[in-house]
Order: C-alpha cells, then structure tokens, then sequence
C-alpha cells in the first residue's frame, strides 16, 4: 500500500506532464480522458488509503529523504491518517467531478489542454499540502496551489481585468504566504524539527508566548489561503477564471487549506487560547461582513463568492472554539453544496452565453430542469434546510459556539446565517422564477447543458442531501439510532472537550431555523416574483445598500490605505533610493567589475615570458608573505 | 588500483586499435573501459564500509604506494562519468582530417585518466609526482591535437613549457619535505605534523607544492595558462581538462593539505588569499569575454576558488562538499561545452553573439544550456546551487570572511553566465544557419541535464556513497 | 641560530650584487654614445652578410630518429642499476624488469607499425 500512496499525488502529475507537454497535439477527448482519468485513478487509491486507515489507524510513507542541511532534514513522506485521507478523498472525488464537467464546459476553448494541465497540477499540488508528513512539505503544496490558482484565474488572460484579478490573488496569498513561512521558521526554531510528528511530540502539553506567535503566524497564512478578514479581497475577484475552477479552487478545495493547516496544527492551537480567540473573532466578523455584502450582489458568481468567504469565516469560527472536527465537517459538507452551486451557476452561464448578471436573467426553471432543481438543492442545503447537509454541520457549529464561548457570537451567527438564507433566495429567484429578462437571442438559445455537466451536478446534489449524516447531532441520534461518524472518525484532532447540547437546545435551534427559513422565504418570494422588484442599479442604490453593492468601499480603502502610499514610496525609492543609490551602487559595482575585468584582462597578454615571470613573481611573493611574520 | 591496470591496459589496446586497422573500434573500446572502471568503483564502493578516508584492507599498501580508498573510489567515480560523457560526446566532433588519429587520442585520454587515478589514491610523494606527470605528458600532446591549426600548437606549447617549469617548482618542494622529513610516506607525514614544530625548510617545500598543484587546477597567480591553453585547445580536450584532471588534481591536493598536513599547520592563510585573489580573478575577467570557451576557462578558474572553501575548512565532511561540487561543476561544464561545440561546428566560432536566436531556432539545445548556466552560477533547484550551499555551510567553520567573498563572486559571475543565455532567447538571430545536433550530442545533453535538476533537487544521490 | 639578524650578510650580498648591476648598466646607457644606423644595429656587424631566415625548416625525420633515440637510451640507463643488484632483487626484481622492458617493446612496436622510422616513405 505504502508504494500505492505514492501514486495518489504522482497520477495528476503524470497527467499535468502529458497534457502540458504534449497536450497541444492531441484530440480534447484524449486530453479529458487524461486529465480526468488520472484524477480518477488517485481518487480510487484514496479511497483504498482511506479504508487502510480505518482498519489499521494511520500510517506513514516515505518516497526519500529530500534535504539535509544540518540539523534541518526533510523528507519527502506522506503521512495518511484520518485527517489526510478526508481531505484526499475531497479532493479527488470533488476534483474528479469537476474534471468531467470541465470537458463539456471548456469544449469550445482553444486552450483545452492548458486548462487541463493546470488542474491537473493544481490537483497533484493540493494533494502535496494534505499528504506531506512535515512543514516544508506542506509549504511546497501551499506555494503550488497558489500558483496554480493565479494561472487559472487569469487562464482567460487575453482580457486585462482578469490578469488583474490573478495578479491580486497572488499577492494577497504572498502576503498570507510570508506568515505561514516565518510560522514555519518559528516552528523550526522551537522545535528543531519541521516534521509533523516530532513537532506535534515536542509541541504536546506546552504553551506560551511562542506558541502563540506561532498560531497566529501559521494563521495569517490560513488568512490569505481562506479569504478571512483583512485579506479576503482577492477571492471574489477570482470569480475571473473559468467556473469550474472558481467551483474547485475557490470554493471547495484551495480555500480550505488554511482550515487543513489549522486542523493539522491543532496541538499547538489547543495550546494557545489566544490564538483561537482571535481566530474565532476574525472568522465571525468575515462571516458576517461577507453576508451582509453578499445581500446587494448582483453578479451570481460574486454572490457565491462572498457566501464562501462567510462560510469559511463560519469554519474559523469553529476552529476558534476548538471544534476541529466539526469545522472539517463544514469543510466537506460545504465542498458539496457549494461546487453543486458553482457548477450550477456555471451550468446557467453557459446556456446564457457568458451572461453573469443575474438581472438580466429569470425564468430559467423551464429550459434547464436538471440545473434548477440541483441548484435549488445546493440553495436549499446552504440555507439550512433540515436535514439537508448544510444544515447539520451549521447547526453543529452554533452548538459548538453556544456551548464555548458564549451568547453573542452565537447571536452574530445566527443573524449571519439568516443572513446567508437570504441572499441565497434571492439568487435562487431571481435566477430560476419570473420571467426571463435577457435579450430575445439568449432566449433563443438557451438550453440544458450536456451529460458532461448535468451528471456531476446531480452526484453533488445527492451528496449535498446526504452529506450531513456523516456527522449527525444528538436528536437525530436518538430517533434513528445513528452516531456521529465523524467526531468519532477524527478523533486525532485535539478537540476541545466534548460538548453535549441539550436536547431541548437543538429541537429549539431546529424548529426556529425551519420556520425563521420559511418565513425568508416567502418574504424574498413576495419580494422578487410577486411584486417583480428588481435589483437597482448600483448607481442608484441610496445609504446603507449602497454600502454594500459597493461592498464597504473595502477595495478603495484599501487602494487609498496601501496601494496608492505603496506605490508612492515606490515612486520615490524608485526615482531616489534605487534610481540614485541602488543604480548608482550597482553600478558602481557593475563599472567597478568591467574595469577590474578590463585591467585583469590586460594582465593576460598572451605571451609566455610575462606568465612565468607572473608565476615565479607570484611564487616569491606568497614565500616572503609567508615568512615575513 | 584494480581499476588503475585496467585502464591503463584498455590505453594500450585503444592505441593498438589503429595499428590493426580497428580505428573504428576505439571510441567503443574506450567507452566499453570507462564503463567496466565505472562498474569496478562501484562495487568497491559497495563492498566499502570503512571510513571514508581509510582504504579495506586487502587493498591496502602496495609497498605503502597506493591505498585505494573510497574516497579515490568517489573521486575516480565521479571523473569516469565525465570522461564517459566528454568521450560520447566526441564522437562525431572529431573532425574528418584528424579521424586518423581518434584512436590515439582516446588511448591518450585513459593514460590521462590512470594518471588522474594515481593522484587521488597516492599514498608517497613519489606516486603523487609520478601522477601529475602521467596525468599532465598525454595532455600536452591532446592539447596539440590538431596538428595544423596555429592555435592548438601555440596551446600546447604554452602548456607544455609552463608545465615543466611547474613541475619544477613541484619537485623541488618535495625534495624539501624530504629533506626536511626524511620520508617520502603520508603517513610519516602527517605524524611529522601533527607532532612536532614544523622546520623552515617543511613550510617552504609545503608552499612550492602548493604552488605546483595550483597550476595544475589553475589558482591565482598560476593560472596564466588557462585562458590560452583552453581556447587553443579542441573543445573535446578542454572539457576533459577542466573537469576530470581538475577534479583529479583537487583531489590530490585535498588528501596532501587537508587531511595529511591538516589545516593547523600554516598553509590555510596563504591558500585563503589565493582562493580569494582567484575567484575575482576569474570571475572578473570572465565578464570581459566575448568568446564562450574564454569564458568558460575564467569560470573554472572562478570555481576552483570556491572549491578552495572546502580546503581551509576544518570540517570533516568538506571532502563530500569537494566530491558534490565537482560533479556539480563537471555536469554543467560538459553540457554547456556540448551545446558550445555544437553552435561552433555551425557557425564556424564560439563566440557569444553566434548563440544569438537560438532560443528560437533550437529550443532544446538553448533550455539545456540555459539549466547549465544557471546551474553554474548558482541559481536554486539546480546542482551547482545545493552543493555551492553545501560547500559555503561547511566553509562557515573556516574562513567566514572568504564565504561572503564567494557570494559577491557568486553574484558577479550571474552576469556572464547569464550573457548567452540573454542571447539565446531575447537576441534576434543574426544569421540563419541552422544549428544542429547528433545524437550523441544530444544524449549528453539530457544526462547532463537530468543529472543538473536530479541532483539539485536531491543531492543525496551523491552524497549518500560518502556517508 | 635561525634568526632574522643572521639572513642579514645575505641581503647585504643581494644589494651589492644588484645594486651593481644596476649601476653598471644604467651608467653605460647614460656615458657610452648612441650611434644607430642600419650598418650599427645588424645581427653580426662584421662578418658574413646574412641571407634568409634563420628558421628553416628540416625533416621531422631527423628530429624523430633523435628522440626516439633518447628515449630507448634511457632504457639502458636503467639496467646498471638492475645489473648491479640483480641477485639481491631477486625473481619479483626480474619480473618487474620484465614488466619494464616490455613497456618498452610495447611502444617500440607501435613506433614501428606507426612507421616513424620509415626513412624514405
């Protein structure tokens, strides 16, 4: 097996070489069968991982020894253990699903076997970060996401604006990057090891200053990986690339990897109480900054944008109190429904020839059957519908804060998630009920998408109504006899003592959630189909709600607060400090160089009498040098 | 010193081959010796568990002439695979009019290396001088190769009177230490210095052979010859020159200074200033040439300074650091040599504005010379960065201040390594002759490049036979 | 014994010696006249007009009988020694002359086949 598991991460990468490499001269049928076979292939050998760790506990395998520089050695081993094997399993089912539903939605593209190349190495760099036994390891993967991420970004990189938007996501994640490295340092420091287990052996009943800074380091990684508050800016203007990858990436897999780090890492978050407050305080207030902003979008892949971020900040939220478990629950429970949702959204694009507004849409319920009721599905699951999956982990989480910390994140939460009910309504209608809005050629051609796409859509959708068992609550325990797989399953996570909601707590928090849902239902319903309001225009938007359509302003704050200065002082140190005293230093050193060169060259006259004399003067000089003292 | 018969009987029979009419059979005679030696040192290798420095015992003394250690063992591996590599290599960069003499110069070449084989498991001055002549006579005749070119003459020439007079100042320094010693014995050596107060005479003889071995790997001040002799040279025969009798020669001068004479016994500030005079040296005057084999010889005068890290380090694995560095250096010198000799026999001249375009017209060969380059200079995920850092690390215990001199040096030296690349893919092509490749040029090429990446990114494919 | 002080006679001797030199040599350039002219500055002002070259070419085959000679010469140089000892080195002695000698034979025979002593070819 242990040969096996190599093979997980090696198969995408075989991929990515084949389609890269050759992929320009072969028919887009070949290049999908690769790319997705390949994905394929590793997803059954997770599975086979997976099950090796349910009978025989978690194991590592070590391809060979990477580095060895003093006392830092690195190897290239993969650790399988419960943690890993999930998110491996995320990783190449989901990553398999989209691949196929990529094959109908990219088939008109001329950069086909590009954009197969590209996930395929996004796949294999992904599975580097959750299969690696050590830090540096897990660097390597984190640094490979994200370039992946900035080339299928800006994979339409014909158009300007998208560059942009890569460039941006690059460097926010730079930003993140440069914590979780000097995290890294820290950890090397402290420790003296990089690897996973003897980190987590030295690191296990400590505490102190060190540690928190480490947490909070590794955590301002996590920041721009998972698009928590101040660096979240780039992930709603990611939305450039191609959907499936937003579906992918940025929804289900990429953003996830600070939840994965903190997880893994979750000795030394146990062992500082700081840092979890101030993770579980950044990830409540991006929760509830991204909904309330999600309420005025209008393009439908920024509404699901910001929902991402929300949830995510839902997940740190839960990370915050130290429910490790239940935050990777919403982790996979979230991968489905929202790559359900993305890939619907997606579906919808593609039948409206690229349109994204979703004023300009309507009425879709006829022309695409299999996309609406998945959609509605991935809606449904999202708001928090029970016993949809999304509704369960929520639910999980609302306990966890309740019972941790106490009434008003609880509160914030739940308005967050009333919140999130809202705008994910008002997308399901606006986009599927009324009448169509678009011109009368995309009327004309709309249609339901090809098998490609509608099979992935209704896997996801099936999972999206399952997905919740995995981790059922207490109620649902008693009445079904089920248990709760997965707090079981993850037990190697340092969670914070075991939490048992009262019952009356739950059927309270369950009947309130249906009713408070019902009742946003037939509000926005009212609203939107009934009264046939509309979304105004951006321009038009007056007080509070023009705050949000144009989302706090956060993008020019931030231009005004970092960019413009930044790029000020770059204006001077360009014209002053590098123009005059670097240019000027450099080439210095530069003239310096040639001139010494130029000398030195004159010394290399060609004829022999100088060179013995040069050697016997040499020979002279080194004995009298030698004696002299 | 199995291996040391075996060539040197190979020599013999490669040479023959012409007499008999075999010239045909030379190149796969030769190559067929290289790669039985190759064979042999591996399996002493393996069969090796001593220390590193220590031969087995059974293989020991040879009247305390020779003692084959794995440390020769990893030397001679390590210049067998250059050798096989310059050797396929040349096979169709022999010009047609000097065919006739391919036999003799392979036979001349595995003299070459027998002498090259001496030098890294002497165990008596006497075979280390013995060693430099065999590795030096059948160079001054490959460097005269071929015959009616004015400039090859001049090469060997020049080699041959400055080598003479070199070897000289060699002898003469070990009549010294004889003198001052009474021995000719390493191992009475290095009890003569670690014991005792070291006499005038000893240090004086200590430096003349100092001074000898650096005109043999080509330090500052000796270092004169290089340039001249190198570009005189047939490429074929400068790529041998400056890996494996470099590689050779450093071995030598490794086992003599740091481990019989030990750094405490006054050598190590001298060296330390020559290692230092020789980097900028190099590298300065590498940043003048307009011609890539010029080029190339100031850039191995330019390494052989930082090898000289390794020298004056107290560490006891600096000779790993020399071993990683010289495979380092050797992979990415022979495919930059072959990609060089490959634009030559096209356009007639290596000079640096022939590569010009040819990051267009032939990407294969411009990405191969393009990962050497870089590779030389320093630049990460390649072999020539993993073992700089290595030999830097190791060389921190010694002399620091040297270290950041090897780093400005590094620093200078990326702005001639990366001219031809600049060159190959932001120049316009000035000609349209098109640059081809054979295939065995092109098979050393991507060992040369495999090799460059594998080891950078693993460098444990070297190390681990010196643990 | 082996101090600086006792180097000093020596440094005395190589400032006179050079100084000497120097002196001499920079007075005769100062004192002696100066005449150039085509008859003055040829190589032998008396004697035979020189014709051509000095540097003319003759046979390589000369040169290769020579050196060829010195080479094998050599080769008897070292059996006086060896003829002298012979019966304290005994057979390991002998075979190492063997050993020797057939080195030579060795490269007698590629010198011939390589028809370096073909004087008329």
């Amino acid at each position: 097996m242990e040969s096996l598991i190599l093979f997980i991460p090696l198969l995408p990468l075989i991929g990515f070489a084949i389609n890269g490499i050759l992929g320009k001269n072969l028919s887009k049928t070949i290049v999908g069968i690769i790319g997705s076979g390949s994905v394929l292939g590793a997803f059954i050998l997770s599975v086979f991982a997976f099950f090796q760790v349910l009978d025989a506990g978690s194991f590592q395998a070590v391809a060979f020894k990477w580095l060895e520089i003093g006392s830092l050695k690195v190897d290239v081993g993969f650790q399988i253990d419960q943690l890993s094997a999930m998110m491996m399993m995320i990783i190449t089912g989901i990553g398999f699903l989209i691949h196929i539903y990529s094959i109908g939605y990219m088939h008109e593209d001329a950069g086909f076997y590009k954009f197969f190349a590209y996930l395929n190495l996004f796949i294999f760099s992904m599975l580097l970060l959750v299969m690696g036994n050590n830090y540096i390891l897990l660097f390597f993967g984190w640094e490979g996401v994200g370039l992946c991420s900035y080339l299928l970004i800006g994979f339409w990189y014909q158009n300007a604006e998208f560059g942009k938007a890569a460039r941006k996501a690059f460097i926010m994640n730079r930003i993140g990057d440069l914590g979780l490295l000097l995290g890294i340092f820290f950890i090397f420091q402290t420790f003296g090891s990089v690897s996973f287990n003897e980190v987590f052996t030295a690191a296990s009943g400590t505490g102190g200053t060190v540690i928190t800074i480490i947490c909070v380091l590794l955590f301002i990684g996590a920041m721009g990986k998972s698009a928590q508050i101040p660096l979240y800016t780039w992930l709603p203007d990611a939305m450039a690339g191609p959907t499936p990858v937003s579906a992918l990436i940025h929804a289900a897999t990429m953003v996830t990897a600070g939840i994965y780090l903190v997880c893994r890492s979750s000795v030394l978050f146990a062992a500082s109480p700081e840092a979890s407050q101030f993770i579980m305080y950044i990830g409540l207030f991006t929760a509830l900054f991204a909904a309330t902003i999600g309420l005025k979008q209008n393009d439908i892949k920024k509404v699901l944008a910001y929902s991402t971020v929300s949830q995510l900040g839902f997940m740190f939220v839960s990370l915050g109190v130290g429910a490790y478990s239940t935050a990777m629950f919403h982790v996979t429970t979230h991968a489905f429904f929202k790559a359900l949702l993305f890939l619907g959204s997606g579906s919808v694009i593609h039948a409206m020839g690229g349109e994204q507004d979703i004023r300009k849409m309507g009425g879709l319920k006829k022309s695409l059957p299999i996309t609406h009721i998945t959609f509605l599905i991935g809606t449904l699951a999202i708001a928090g519908i029970p016993p949809l999956s999304g509704f369960i982990s929520k639910d999980e989480i609302l306990a966890k804060v309740y019972y941790g910390t106490g009434s008003l994140p609880f509160i914030l939460l739940c308005i967050t998630a009333v919140l999130t009910a809202t705008y994910m309504f008002r997308l399901y209608f606006l986009t599927f009920l009324g009448d169509f809005r678009g011109t009368h050629d995309q009327k004309h051609h709309l249609h339901e998408s090809p098998k490609t796409m509608t099979i992935p859509l209704i896997i996801l959708a099936i999972l999206s109504v399952i997905g919740g068992f995995l981790g059922t609550p207490e109620w649902m325990n008693h009445i079904l006899g089920t248990e709760h797989i997965l707090d079981k399953y993850l037990s190697l996570l340092h969670n914070k003592g075991i939490i048992h909601p009262s019952e009356i707590f739950e059927y309270v928090v369950l009947f309130v959630s249906i009713i408070v849902v019902a009742i946003i239902w037939f509000t926005v319903k009212s609203f939107y189909i009934s009264k046939k309001q509309l979304p105004e225009n951006d321009e038009d938007e007056k007080g509070f709600a023009k705050l949000l359509s144009k989302k706090y302003y956060i993008d020019e704050i931030y231009n005004t607060l970092f960019v413009k200065p930044i790029e000020a002082i770059s204006e001077f140190t360009h014209n002053f400090i590098d123009k005059m005293l670097v240019d000027g230093g450099v080439n210095l050193f530069g003239s310096g160089v040639k001139e010494g060169g130029k000398t030195l060259r004159w010394l290399q006259s060609g004829k022999l009498e100088y060179y013995i004399m040069g050697m016997v003067v040499g020979l002279l000089l080194i004995l009298v040098f030698n004696f002299i003292k | 010193m199995k291996l040391i018969i075996f060539i040197t009987i190979s020599a013999i029979i490669v040479l023959f081959s012409s007499i008999f009419n075999a010239r045909k059979a030379a190149l796969p005679l030769t190559l067929m010796a290289l790669l039985i030696g190759l064979g042999m040192v591996f399996q002493y290798n393996c069969q090796c568990d001593g220390s590193f420095y220590r031969s087995i015992v059974d293989e020991a003394t040879y009247r305390n002439m020779i003692s084959f250690t794995r440390f020769s063992a990893l030397f001679s591996g390590v210049m067998l695979v250059a050798s096989i590599l310059i050797i396929t290599l040349s096979a169709n960069s022999i010009k047609p009019i000097f065919d006739h003499y391919r036999s003799d110069i392979y036979g001349l070449m595995l003299f070459s290396l027998c002498g090259a084989f001496i030098l890294v498991s002497y165990q008596h001055l006497v075979m280390l001088f013995l060693g430099i002549e065999i590795l030096s006579i059948p160079l001054y005749i490959l460097a005269g190769s071929r015959k009616n070119e004015l400039a090859s003459n001049e090469a060997a020439f020049k080699y041959f009177l400055m080598g003479s007079f070199t070897t000289g100042v060699l002898l003469f320094g070990i009549a010294l230490i004889y003198g001052a010693t009474g021995s000719f014995d390493l191992n009475a050596l290095m009890t003569y210095c670690h014991v005792g107060q070291i006499s005038t005479m000893f240090k004086v003889g200590m430096i003349m052979v100092l001074a000898g071995m650096s005109f043999k790997i080509g330090l500052v001040p000796f270092h004169f010859w290089s340039p001249d002799v190198y570009s005189g040279s047939p490429s074929v025969v400068t790529a041998f020159m400056a890996t494996v009798v470099k590689t050779s020669v450093f071995g030598a001068t490794y086992i003599l200074f740091s481990k019989v004479f030990g750094v405490n016994s006054g050598w190590t500030d001298t060296l330390a200033v020559i290692a230092a005079a020789t980097m900028f040296v190099g590298n300065l005057t590498a940043t003048q040439q307009s011609g890539f084999k010029r080029m190339m010889a100031y850039s191995s005068i330019a390494h052989a300074g930082y090898l000289l890290i390794a020298m004056v380090s107290p560490d006891l694995a600096s000779g790993k650091a020399v071993i990683l560095y010289m495979a380092a250096y050797s992979l990415a010198t022979i495919g930059a040599f072959a990609v060089m000799m490959a634009v030559r026999r096209c356009t007639g001249s290596d000079d640096i504005n022939n590569f010009n375009g040819l990051g267009k017209s032939n990407p294969v060969l411009a990405t191969a010379l393009t990962i050497a380059m870089m590779s030389l200079a320093g630049i990460p995920l390649t072999a020539g960065f993993i073992s700089k850092y290595y030999l830097f690390t190791i060389g921190w215990s010694g002399y620091s201040t040297l270290i950041i001199l090897a780093i400005i040096n590094s620093a200078i030296s990326v702005y001639y390594y990366f001219k031809p690349v600049i060159a190959m893919w932001f120049k316009p092509s000035t000609s349209d002759i098109e640059i081809k490749t054979d295939t065995s040029l092109n098979i050393v090429l991507w060992v040369c490049v495999i090799g460059i990446i594998a080891v950078g990114v693993y460098p444990d494919l070297i190390l681990a036979f010196a643990d | 014994m082996n101090t600086t002080s006792s180097y000093f006679p020596i440094v005395m001797q190589t400032l006179v010696a050079g100084g000497f030199v120097g002196l001499v040599l920079t007075l005769t350039h100062l004192l002696g006249p100066s005449r150039k002219n085509k008859t003055k500055d040829a190589n032998f002002e008396c004697g035979v007009e020189s014709d051509g070259d000095a540097r003319v070419r003759f046979s390589i085959k000369y040169f290769m009988t020579a050196i060829l000679f010195v080479l094998f010469d050599v080769e008897v140089i070292f059996f006086y020694p060896y003829a002298v000892n012979f019966k304290e080195l005994g057979g390991e002695g002998f075979l190492a002359v063997l050993m020797f000698v057939s080195f030579f034979l060795i490269g007698f025979f590629y010198v011939l086949k390589k028809g370096a002593l073909e004087w008329d070819k």
